[in-house]
């Protein structure tokens, strides 16, 4: 189960998810960003509460920021707390930084 | 099995699988204890059963499975047999590993386990003493270090199936130094993706001393979903040459095309810039092959670094001294031997033939100190590839093969000359340029290639290229026209070819700055026979052309046999020597030259009638045939004795014997008298020649 919060719907959008971002999770997490994507303005997801999180989570936050690139809709991704671990983690897979994620 | 199944589940139910297959083997082994195949399969179902099993954090089974698998490792590499005790203990192991599985970690399964394991312990050895790791085990023949391409590239369905990459590149650490690239750039975005499925995949470069085997089974148990392809990239012999262009990364891997590369090398921007913005390649493509490039070359620095650390400078010119020294020495105790078996002394016979094995190691070892790597040879005419097809507007790739083999220094000094000559006309009258080659159906871009090879205790270059090649009748025209050839001969097109070896022999229409003036060809064959090498060139118009030189290890010392004719001595490099046979009891033609040799012929020289030696063989016979043969040419030399072999350093002959073809240099016998060193190539081909046009 993941938890996820929006916290603002009128732009810029924003969403707080909870819990783990794992192969458990991720298709549930798909479909709830979809449906709370706005098709303009700016869409920010904070992770500052996750807890365990894997390569198919990993790859999710890939597919969110690509969404940005081709689109209307500018990604953010705030990784509050979680940043030392996700760099860790794309760091030790050889990963590139995830270009949405703010620093 | 569902797609969406608890992934340990899964891991569960495949566990057993791998189980049954372990029974199985363990059994037929039962039957057949000499069974390799069966010996494999009982490690890979243990083996998959740790990988997969550390994915989960399965510690003891892990642990367990990891100390039957070393034994079953053991056996493997046949340092351990199969045997009925191993074989209890195995499915006593199997039936344990069942518990692990179904039951976890109890304390009754912990004590039942712990006494299966000292059980298999007491077959691995002691810790330190070669005892596998708890990684994939490393090849029992250690290997220097090298540095290893290993594209990972996962199937969809990887995840699913509860793998987990991160796992494998950890095992991977466990092998060595690596670098990790991931690639993401085939992660589709959020409304097309399927995030259960994987689209990432990895490069690793990966150095170590483990061998490609070992590292195949760090994914052993992911064989199935996902796609493996390990390459070797980088070994000791390559530390002095540069590693690979960008372009040459990108397109191993498979990241970009010939044609994209070709269309965007023409650019003259940077190559990585243009191909990304060509959309040939993902940025992230790039970044990993130039992150390919530094990983290398920090490598090889570190591997000379901790090389030179472990090692003294010491110059060329003392060390061709010592060379030379020790191929006197080897003379003098050859001169020692000769004389006291002359004498029939056999005190001194027993104390030469006791001090042969040392000096065969001395001989060996100060050869050895003067061999280097062809590389830097090689390595010498790619600047001057590069500036020559600048100059000439042509676009020429040189490719190396064999650049880690050796050759005494000084021989590679003396060739320096020769092959640059070569190299210059190949990229002048050899490869067209690219619009004459586009016409002609080729690539724009056209291939010189250098390889080097071991022949015996000769080395082989070829310079290869896929230009235009010879022109076999205007070589013919030209050859009649300077009088050294007769209209009525009827050579074959490979002898004719040779004649571009005579000197000032040139049929190139126009004379560039850069070669076609008929001088050099005859400079290079003079030079390449003085190293007692020969030269020859094939040549197929419209596919280009290869020039094969042929030139021994080392100058220092020569091993041959001796042959008496008359009261001549002359000595056969034991290389060409096939075998010797008592000539007067074969079949044979005089007139014509030809034996029968293994229900064949075989043309011989009588060296006596060659070398224009007074009187006839001896009565009584004794006549020899040495059957020498040099590529795929065979030919008996006739003599009147044969002794035994004998180690010299060759002398050079003067002005006089300059002109008589067939012998290569001399050497002093331990009485004094002179023997001539043949030079057997060019009596094979002489022969050859001669018998071909009877």
């Amino acid at each position: 189960m993941i938890d996820f919060q929006v916290e603002r719907k009128r732009d810029p959008v924003r969403v707080r998810v909870s819990g783990d971002l794992t192969f458990g999770t991720v298709e549930e997490l798909r479909e709830k960003l979809l449906k709370t994507m706005p098709r303009k303005g700016t869409f920010r997801l904070v992770l500052t509460d996750i807890g365990e999180f894997d390569l198919p989570g990993v790859q999710l936050l890939y597919s969110l920021c690509r969404s940005g690139e081709s689109g209307t809709v500018t990604i953010e991704i705030d990784p509050g707390e979680a940043a030392p671990r996700i760099e860790k983690m794309l760091r030790f897979a050889g990963l590139a930084p995830i270009s949405c994620i703010q620093s | 099995m569902s797609i969406h199944a608890d992934p340990l589940e899964t891991f569960r139910e495949e566990a057993k699988e791998q189980l049954v297959v372990l029974e199985e083997s363990l059994l037929a082994l039962e039957e057949d204890p000499a069974d390799q195949e069966m010996i494999a399969a009982a490690f890979r179902s243990l083996h998959t059963i740790k990988g997969s099993g550390g994915m989960f954090d399965l510690g003891s089974l892990v642990h367990f499975a990891h100390v039957v698998e070393s034994v079953f490792d053991l056996m493997r590499n046949g340092t351990l047999h199969v045997e009925s005790r191993i074989i209890s203990l195995g499915l006593q192991a199997r039936d344990h590993l069942l518990a692990l599985l179904e039951h976890g970690d109890d304390p009754e399964l912990q004590s039942e386990g712990a006494l299966l394991e000292q059980a298999f312990l007491a077959y691995l050895p002691e810790k330190g003493d070669g005892a596998a790791s708890p990684a994939a085990g490393q090849s029992a023949e250690a290997q220097s270090e090298r540095t290893w391409r290993i594209l990972f590239r996962p199937k969809p369905i990887l995840f699913r199936h509860g793998a987990n990459p991160l796992l494998l590149i950890r095992e991977m650490e466990e092998l060595g130094t690596i670098l990790v690239l991931g690639f993401s750039d085939g992660i589709p975005e959020l409304s097309s993706i399927d995030p259960t499925e994987c689209y990432l995949a990895w490069e690793v470069l990966l150095t170590t001393t483990a061998d490609e085997q070992a590292i195949r089974d760090v994914f052993m148990f992911v064989e199935d979903d996902a796609d493996l392809e390990i390459s070797l990239v980088d070994e000791v012999a390559d530390s002095d040459l540069p590693y690979k262009r960008l372009g040459e990364i990108l397109l191993e891997r498979g990241d970009i095309t010939a044609e994209a590369l070709e269309q965007s090398v023409n650019e003259r921007a940077f190559l990585g810039q243009t191909l990304v913005e060509k959309g040939f390649v993902s940025s992230e493509r790039v970044h990993a092959a130039l992150e390919e490039q530094r990983y290398v070359r920090s490598m090889r620095e570190s591997r000379q670094t901790a090389e030179s650390s472990n090692a003294i400078r010491v110059g060329t010119d003392k060390l061709s001294s010592l060379v030379n020294l020790v191929g006197e020495f080897v003379s003098m105790h050859a001169n020692v031997v000769f004389t006291a078996q002359q004498k029939d002394d056999r005190d001194f016979i027993a104390v030469g033939e006791q001090m042969d094995r040392l000096i065969r190691e001395l001989r060996d070892l100060s050869i050895e100190m003067h061999m280097v790597p062809v590389s830097g040879l090689f390595n010498g005419y790619r600047r001057l590839v590069r500036d020559l097809a600048s100059n000439l507007g042509k676009e020429v790739r040189l490719i190396t093969e064999g650049s880690e083999t050796e050759l005494d220094k000084n021989v590679i000094d003396l060739l320096k000359d020769p092959l640059m000559h070569i190299v210059r006309n190949s990229v002048d009258h050899g490869i067209e340029t690219p619009e004459i080659r586009t016409g002609a159906g080729k690539s724009p871009t056209g291939t010189l290639k250098l390889a080097a090879s071991y022949a015996g205790a000769h080395v082989v270059i070829r310079v290869s290229d896929d230009g235009a090649g010879m022109n076999v009748e205007r070589i013919r025209a030209k050859a009649i026209e300077r009088g050294v050839l007769s209209a009525e001969s009827d050579r074959s097109e490979e002898e004719i070819l040779q004649y571009i070896f005579a000197p000032g022999f040139s049929t190139a229409e126009q004379t560039t700055a850069v070669s076609g003036r008929g001088v050099g060809m005859d400079v290079v064959q003079r030079n390449i026979e003085q190293l007692g090498g020969s030269v020859r060139i094939a040549s197929r118009t419209g596919e280009g052309s290869t020039v094969t030189i042929r030139i021994p290890l080392t100058l220092a010392i020569v091993e041959g046999l001796l042959a008496r004719v008359d009261r001549n001595w002359y000595l056969v490099n034991l290389s060409y020597i096939e075998e010797c046979l008592d000539f007067d009891t074969m079949d044979h033609e005089n007139r014509r030259g030809y034996a029968s040799y293994r229900g064949g012929i075989v043309p011989f020289v009588d060296m006596r009638r060659y070398f224009r030696i007074k009187g006839t063989a001896e009565k009584n016979g004794g006549q020899q045939l040495i059957v020498v043969s040099v590529d795929d040419k065979r030919v008996g030399l006739v003599v009147d004795e044969i002794q035994d072999t004998y180690q010299s350093v060759i002398k050079s002959l003067g002005r006089i014997y300059e002109k008589v073809e067939g012998i290569s240099g001399a050497i002093m016998l331990g009485n004094g008298t002179p023997a001539l060193v043949l030079d057997v190539d060019r009596l094979v081909r002489l022969a050859a020649r001669e018998k071909g046009h009877e």
